[in-house]
């Protein structure tokens, strides 16, 4: 969580309330879809599939490609449940901490009602120095930075629509762990591949 | 040089096959074989002329329907020799006397000339005695509805002998066919018949000889009753044995029957149409299916290997299908062990993410509560401090909660490894598994082509059978296309086979020519022997007569006229002083073919004074006493007339009834 509002946070807003704060989440949804691809390797590559084919950006392709030729679908994945707007976990857990030692702040916004979420001084000094300290520490920095890229101007369900392009996303029940579609990623970007020559 | 001349050696003739090659330009083999062919036989021999002389007569049988009366009867007349026999009546007709004549002839030649139908019906047995030479036969037989049956025996000299036996007409014929031909040396005489469509060479022979023996009626040529063909000029020739006449006939004949074949075949044949082009599609078609059979009959495996096929397909089809089952289980096994792994990996991650976080955040302080965000008062961090509780939740479990997350990863690392032990054997397996599944296949799919062959080839069993049947059809169009064409380039030849009517003719012609140059003499000799006999018959004021070819030229107080311009009795008298020609030559060389045999029926008929008659009888005698060779036997209804002409011995009267028998 700490990476995600670290590296996919975005520039405060006249809006953002809280002094000091580095970067914001703007809202619960955008939280939970970013962390969702962050967990889910393989959904994130197929995002990026769907985002080649729409934009025909070999980058995403490259991206996507480095992922399925990785473990990190199986290694990475962390499996999510489903709800009734999607991937879903209760995050007063994880954030808790980071809002214990001062590293960021939920506020919630007085007419929306939405959360957000700061990022303080305090937390970007801490995942830098853990970047730089802890090795397994920077896969997390990385892989929120390219997902922060990929989530940029984006609202929640906006990132909800992406997610919901694929059927196994989509057609999981609520309440049930959201499957790997590793293999049908890799045999996606083979037949690209294939087609490419 | 005179001797020379006399013998004939100073210009011996060459064998006339030998002539006929130097002339024809053709090898000798040839022309003998053209020769072979048409039967040419050349004389190198002369036949020593012999008489037939009757010696008795003997008939018997039963009238029916007679004017004389129904009943049996019984002729005989006996004690016959050389010379002029009369058979007479007074002005009786159909009494009988040309019967006996009849019967005569009918037991020589063995069939009847002029015999009546119902007269012949009465006469059931005949037998005729006759002399050639030195030799005598009896010629008996019955004859019943017709039919002759009997033998010819020779009686002299020695025991009797049966010489042939007869049961119906043609072998009677036959039988006096063979002992005459042979006995007089007589040449048959060919003549072609244009009956058929090829034609046909036949011959006349002793029938027609012995006819010419019988002279009775009109009297339309000098020799015989035969006036197409020139036949009495041929007669005439081998009668007195003219050298080459035979040879020159049979190549006359010979020649057109060759003639009438080649008009026949030219004017029957159509245009010649060649075969070729369909002889050469069929000769490809063939060559096609012999190829196509060939393959047919090479491939493998063959019909009789499918139930081994079979039984080895069903047993590799199982175990693919064994193959296929396992691997399938096995890949089952490895994707649970490979979802293991990254399991356990993932397990191992968290733990190891988990632990570094905790370690990092254990080095930062808290400042306010997570639940309330109210910062802690400074006793509960430096109580922390001091006993190690932990200053948001007063727990000691820092160290209670490192060394569980270090067993925790250690659990961790040795599940990983036992996840991707357990995967790499099973990847092994499977590849293993896999490499016999692809070998099983292989097989399973070489043993599925063998028998999808078989398939092939039993549908290759039933086209092999259709081209082998079009191969017969083929062969069998192909064979008589090319007889066929044979035969018509045969044809084409057989029109070069104007070469052998070539070689024929220029034979016939030297032939002829030898006939003219040797028979010459001998034609003179008789024509002059001719006028002399039948001056002495009562053929007044003839000068000539000149036998050119088939033409004869009667000279007549120096007027000319050919043998139909003659007066009945004028032409009798040729024709009965020709024979006596003939006998009187024979008698002088001592070559000639004539039996000396001649019966005269009616001749009174001719005549037309009695004193005439009975001159021309006398003469006829005197000249047979003269030949010595000769028998005559004559029939007159004139019998008062003529009967003086001869001794009583030699007339035969009717009987007390009237009639002959």
């Amino acid at each position: 969580m700490l990476f995600i509002l670290a590296r996919a946070g975005e520039p405060l807003t006249e809006t953002a309330t809280v002094s000091g704060a580095l970067a914001v989440v703007g809202s619960q949804k955008k939280l939970q879809k970013m962390d969702f691809w962050v967990r889910n390797p393989d959904h994130f590559a197929y995002a990026l599939l769907e985002a080649y084919k729409e934009q025909g950006d070999f980058g995403l392709l490259a991206s996507a490609k480095s992922i399925a030729d990785s473990k990190e679908p199986e290694v990475r994945r962390d499996a999510m449940l489903k709800f009734l707007y999607g991937a879903y976990e209760p995050l007063d857990t994880a954030l808790a901490p980071l809002f214990s030692y001062g590293l960021a702040r939920m506020v919630r916004d007085a007419t929306t009602k939405q959360r957000m979420y700061f990022l303080l001084p305090k937390g970007l000094e801490a995942a830098d120095r853990m970047t730089a300290e802890v090795p397994e520490a920077q896969w997390y920095s990385e892989r929120t930075t390219l997902v922060g890229e990929f989530c940029r101007g984006k609202s929640g369900d906006e990132l909800a629509r992406w997610q919901y392009k694929h059927p196994t996303y989509a057609g999981a029940r609520n309440g049930e762990t959201i499957a790997s579609i590793a293999h049908e990623v890799r045999q996606l970007i083979a037949e690209m591949e294939a087609s490419c020559g | 040089m005179a001797d020379q001349n006399r013998t004939g050696l100073q210009n011996p003739l060459p064998l006339l096959t030998v002539a006929v090659a130097e002339k024809a330009q053709v090898p000798l083999a040839t022309v003998e074989s053209i020769f072979e062919q048409a039967k040419v036989v050349e004389e190198a021999s002369t036949h020593r002329s012999e008489f037939l002389t009757i010696r008795s007569l003997v008939f018997s049988g039963e009238k029916h329907a007679a004017a004389s009366g129904d009943g049996p009867f019984a002729f005989k007349w006996s004690d016959l020799e050389t010379g002029l026999w009369l058979v007479l009546s007074n002005d009786g007709n159909q009494i009988g006397k040309s019967t006996i004549l009849e019967v005569m002839l009918w037991a020589l030649r063995g069939c009847t000339r002029g015999l009546r139908p119902e007269v012949r019906a009465w006469i059931h047995h005949v037998a005729l005695e006759f002399t050639i030479g030195l030799d005598r036969y009896c010629v008996q037989f019955s004859d019943d509805e017709n039919t002759p049956v009997g033998t010819v025996l020779r009686t002299e000299p020695g025991p009797a002998q049966v010489l042939s036996s007869f049961t119906d007409n043609e072998q009677f014929e036959q039988a006096m066919e063979r002992l005459m031909m042979g006995r007089f040396a007589l040449q048959r005489i060919p003549f072609v018949s244009h009956q058929s469509d090829d034609g046909e060479q036949i011959h006349h022979t002793w029938t027609l000889y012995a006819a010419s023996m019988f002279i009775s009626g009109s009297h339309p040529a000098i020799l015989g009753d035969v006036t197409t063909g020139g036949a009495w000029w041929r007669m005439l020739q081998l009668f007195i044995g003219m050298p080459y006449t035979g040879a020159q006939m049979a190549l006359r004949s010979a020649s057109i029957l060759e003639d009438h074949r080649s008009e026949r075949a030219q004017s029957s044949r159509p245009a010649p149409v060649s075969q070729q082009p369909e002889i050469e599609r069929l000769s490809g078609r063939i060559v096609q299916l012999e190829t196509e059979l060939t393959r047919l009959s090479a491939a493998v495996p063959r019909p009789e290997d499918a139930p081994e096929l079979l039984r080895s397909f069903t047993r590799e089809a199982m175990e693919c299908a064994r193959l296929q089952q396992s691997l399938g289980d096995l890949e089952h096994q490895h994707a649970v062990a490979t979802e293991e792994v990254g399991e356990a990996g993932a397990d191992l991650r968290r733990l190891e993410d988990g632990s570094a976080a905790k370690r990092f955040f254990a080095g930062l302080n808290p400042v306010c509560c997570p639940r309330c965000a109210q910062p802690f008062s400074p006793e509960r961090l430096e109580s922390e401090e001091a006993d190690g509780n932990c200053a948001v939740c007063d727990r000691h479990g820092q160290v209670d909660d490192h060394d569980a997350l270090e067993e925790a990863i250690a659990t961790a690392m040795e599940r990983l490894d036992a996840a991707k032990e357990a995967e790499k054997e099973l990847r092994k397996r499977e590849a293993k598994l896999r490499s016999e599944l692809t070998d099983a296949q292989a097989k399973t799919e070489a043993l599925e082509a063998d028998i999808r062959r078989i398939d092939e080839s039993a549908e290759n069993i039933h086209k092999a059978l259709e081209l082998r049947m079009e191969m017969e059809r083929t062969r069998g169009a192909h064979d008589q296309l090319k007889a066929l064409e044979l035969d018509t380039l045969t044809s084409l030849v057989d029109e070069g086979n104007t070469e052998q009517r070539r070689v024929l003719k220029e034979a016939e012609k030297i032939a002829e020519a030898r006939v003219k140059s040797s028979g010459a003499k001998m034609l003179a000799h008789l024509e002059d022997e001719l006028v002399k006999v039948a001056t002495r018959i009562g053929y007044k004021g003839l000068e000539k007569v000149a036998i050119l070819g088939n033409k004869i030229t009667v000279t007549v107080s120096s007027i000319s006229s050919g043998f139909s311009g003659q007066t009945p009795g004028q032409r009798l008298r040729l024709r009965i002083a020709l024979v006596i020609a003939m006998m009187r030559l024979a008698k002088e060389s001592g070559r000639g073919h004539h039996p000396g045999l001649l019966f005269i029926d009616s001749p009174g008929a001719e005549e037309v004074s009695d004193n005439d008659l009975n001159a021309v009888m006398s003469e006829i005698r005197a000249v047979c006493e003269d030949t010595g060779n000769l028998q005559i036997f004559v029939s007159t209804a004139r019998g008062t007339t003529v009967a003086s002409a001869v001794a009583e011995n030699r007339r035969r009267w009717p009987n007390d009834d009237g009639y002959m028998f």
